[in-house]
């Protein structure tokens, strides 16, 4: 796993949102919005629930009126538009009540176990404000201004896993719906999505009345919820490498299932000509303003044609192992990001043979240390495994330029230069490529017969990576195989390869240390789950530009 | 109260505050967790091995000598040995296999119930620990529960320096001066915590204090340019 190809990844049908839609469909899960004390401007308390077959689950939201000049997307910030728990259950009266007490502080509130999803949301406010006036006027909003926003509500942050007092993973980790990575925060955000659109149809209805319409279904379901990522993840991924490396695995597993398929059906072959058609033009209306994104979403634009020709060709060649060759071809031919648009395509018709993987992206191993372990072998397995971080020279102070650290400033993570900047002796234990060549000089100095156990009581600094490179040593995937503390190192390509596994498209950098993105668009609505085709989503195309009935129909009151 | 998710955070930043390198320190961090998932205060006894390394009275370097049937770990100097350290060695042992009658003996341990916390977190073995000549024993079973007995004098959690005994053996017989005892159902204590939280002591604010020597001073700078977005966003 390089930074780079990391830095060019795309959602697959395995990715976690695509996982609960899924999931939410086939166990028929309803939804009930139970609760929406909120005023003519849209501030107030609501209560929306998912009720699974074994239990409910409930998103508190609280609205507040807030400051321009406070609206950052930063962990910095101390005030949002709109601010969220995940409930486990329904909550009472008294809940809501130390809720509302602590929510819209984020970080400086205290939460109990009952609360596994601590969030916070800001509006587009042009977008809400716009799309407030057409409704109110009974009309659709422009769909060039919806398209080139794309959602209604951009979350800043989604703390679970005990943060601030709410419930550990443990808690949850054995349930079906929420073993899987990430699936209560995917909740969540897809519960302040359906939250996002009721409140703009409020705050329309309210300033329009009998005039005001609502928003047309389709429009609705091209919104999707923004997010604004930023360092946070990085540390996330170094840290929990069994975890990284079942996600790979798991994806690479249904790769080589697909790519060792002689004979291709019928329907997987139309499946990928049809998807292949729709991400054209998916990725035609990918705009950003970074000009390096741009570069690559227009080499993207070109692959995909020549994509379409080797496609026809090979098909019409009738061809045994076609994806093998389309697999084979793309990584010839393309770009990084190419290569991985093209396993993403292959993997999307073929939902029978891997859907199943995603049930082993998950991971409660804890590393630990081999303590009998001779060093000698020890040093062997690093020659082995660890021969790129042994290749790179840690006396060039180029590559050690960076530094990662947490912030005394509510704890936010930030990306230090180590010769311009304080704080260096602090860092965050990131530089894995860094460890593993100090360790390697340490080994050879001492008797290769040692244990681990009493090499580390007399070196207890390199206890945590010896346990590391000893936890990880079969799991090919677990390991980001560069140095993330050099002069060259983007943290966006951290960033962007977490998401992808999240389902997130359209990444749009705004740094190299910050991306937005958007969750969920094209999704279907709750209400649109028993009735749809869960996986018809990917790859969402926008609504067209062309004319478009505007719906007329009052609310029922 | 705090999560474990919490508890693990924090313990490990301040153990690396007050120099622990961050491979010992979050070992140590699971086993403040151990202690809120038996219903103990993870603090006070977390916080006196923090405080001793913090002082410059423990060190974190020790050195194992073998005889037969047992195995002594010492200090590599003149300070005793933080708990830190050799609760890190004590589930390294325990991962070997060990005969009913070996004995690990660890010298002047700065915290002993710390390393009966890194015992009850690492062992899914029957094992005995003693520290305080014999003032205070702690059984585990397989399953995790525990027994602790002590003579009703000298509380468990008391600081060291100690001389603390690991034995495979967990049949011996609990001498008569050790009339009280706490018992632990440790799956049941394990589930509490995670729906209510653990609670910690006064204690756990110094705690937090050597947690926050791990956080980089705020600059003008750090604050434009160190993250991403901006300090004003709007769309």
């Amino acid at each position: 796993m390089r930074l780079e190809r990391m830095g060019s990844s795309f959602p697959t049908r395995l990715s976690f949102m695509r996982t609960l839609i899924r999931r939410m469909a086939k166990e028929n899960w309803c939804f009930e919005r139970l609760r929406f004390d909120v005023d003519q401007q849209g501030y107030g308390t609501s209560v929306y629930a998912a009720i699974t077959p074994e239990r409910t689950y409930s998103l508190v939201a609280f609205t507040d009126a807030l400051d321009p000049e406070r609206r950052t997307d930063r962990v910095i910030a101390e005030a949002w538009d709109a601010t969220f728990n995940l409930f486990d259950g329904i909550p009472n009266e008294q809940d809501l009540e130390r809720l509302r007490n602590n929510t819209p502080k984020q970080e400086a509130g205290r939460y109990l176990p009952s609360e596994l999803v601590l969030s916070r949301a800001n509006k587009s406010l042009r977008l809400f404000d716009h799309i407030v006036q057409r409704l109110a006027s009974g009309h659709q909003p422009e769909i060039s201004l919806l398209n080139s926003v794309g959602y209604l509500m951009r979350t800043t942050a989604v703390y679970g896993s005990g943060k601030f007092g709410s419930a550990d993973r443990n808690k949850i980790s054995q349930r079906p719906e929420s073993k899987g990575a990430f699936q209560v925060e995917m909740l969540n955000v897809f519960l302040v999505r359906w939250f996002s659109i009721d409140l703009v149809e409020h705050v329309a209805r309210c300033l329009g009345g009998q005039k005001s319409v609502q928003l047309d279904p389709e429009l609705k379901r091209s919104l999707g919820i923004g997010n604004a990522t930023g360092l946070g993840m990085a540390p996330f991924l170094v840290n929990h490498p069994q975890l990284v490396h079942n996600w790979v695995a798991a994806r690479e597993t249904a790769l080589a299932r697909i790519r060792s398929l002689k004979n291709i059906s019928k329907e997987s072959l139309e499946g990928f000509n049809v998807l292949m058609k729709k991400v054209q033009t998916h990725i035609g209306q990918w705009r950003v303003d970074d000009e390096e994104q741009t570069r690559k979403i227009e080499q993207l634009e070109h692959e995909l044609k020549q994509l379409d020709q080797e496609f026809f060709r090979l098909r019409s060649l009738e061809s045994d192992y076609l994806w093998e060759k389309i697999y084979q071809y793309s990584h010839s031919n393309f770009s990084l990001e190419g290569q991985e648009l093209v396993v993403s395509l292959m993997i999307e018709p073929h939902g029978v043979l891997v859907d199943e993987l995603a049930e082993t992206m998950h991971s409660s191993e804890k590393m630990k240390l081999e303590p009998s372990m001779p060093i000698g072998k020890l040093k062997e397995l690093i020659e082995v495994q660890y021969n790129w971080a042994l290749e790179i020279d840690f006396e060039q102070s180029r590559n050690q330029q960076h530094f990662w650290y947490y912030s005394e400033d509510k704890l936010e993570p930030r990306f230090g230069d180590r010769y311009r900047e304080n704080g260096a002796e602090l860092e965050m234990p990131l530089a894995v490529a860094r460890d593993v060549s100090e360790l390697y000089q340490a080994l050879k100095k001492n008797p290769l017969e040692q244990s681990t156990a009493e090499f580390t009581l007399s070196h207890p600094q390199f206890r945590r990576i010896i346990r590391r490179i000893q936890s990880l040593k079969d799991q090919s995937y677990a390991e980001i195989r560069d140095n993330l503390v050099g002069d060259n190192v983007r943290p966006i390509d951290l960033l962007r390869f977490k998401l992808a596994f999240f389902g997130a498209t359209k990444f749009d950098p705004k740094s190299d240390l910050w991306t937005r993105i958007t969750m969920f668009q094209g999704a279907p609505m709750p209400d649109e789950l028993s009735t749809c085709d869960p996986d018809a989503w990917a790859f969402t195309v926008q609504p067209e530009l062309n004319e478009r009935k505007i719906t007329t129909d009052a609310f029922a009151e | 109260m705090l999560s474990q998710n919490e508890v693990i955070f924090y313990c490990t930043r301040a153990a690396v505050g007050v120099g622990a390198p961050y491979g010992l320190a979050e070992e140590f961090a699971h086993w403040a967790v151990w202690f809120g998932c038996s219903d103990l205060d993870p603090a006070p006894v977390c916080l006196a091995a923090l405080k001793s390394l913090d002082e410059g009275r423990s060190d974190l370097h020790g050195k194992i000598t073998r005889k037969p049937k047992e195995w002594r770990l010492s200090s590599n100097s003149r300070k005793v040995l933080s708990a830190i350290q050799t609760g890190c060695f004590v589930t390294d042992w325990l991962s070997d296999q060990h005969d009913d009658d070996e004995e690990l003996v660890m010298e002047e341990i700065d915290s002993p119930f710390l390393v009966a916390a890194a015992v009850g977190t690492a062992t899914s073995k029957a094992c005995s620990i003693s520290w305080n000549n014999d003032s205070c024993r702690m059984n585990f079973e397989p399953n995790q529960n525990w027994e602790l007995f002590w003579d009703g004098e000298n509380p468990p959690e008391i600081p060291g320096p100690s001389t603390v005994i690991l034995s495979m053996n967990p049949e011996l017989s609990i001498p008569a001066q050790l009339y009280s005892n706490k018992t632990c159902n440790f799956e049941k204590t394990r589930q509490h915590s995670l729906n209510q939280g653990i609670s910690t002591g006064k204690e756990w604010n110094s705690i937090m204090t050597y947690f926050k020597r791990c956080l980089v001073p705020s600059t003008t700078k750090s604050r434009e340019v160190g993250a991403g977005a901006g300090l004003v966003d709007t769309d």
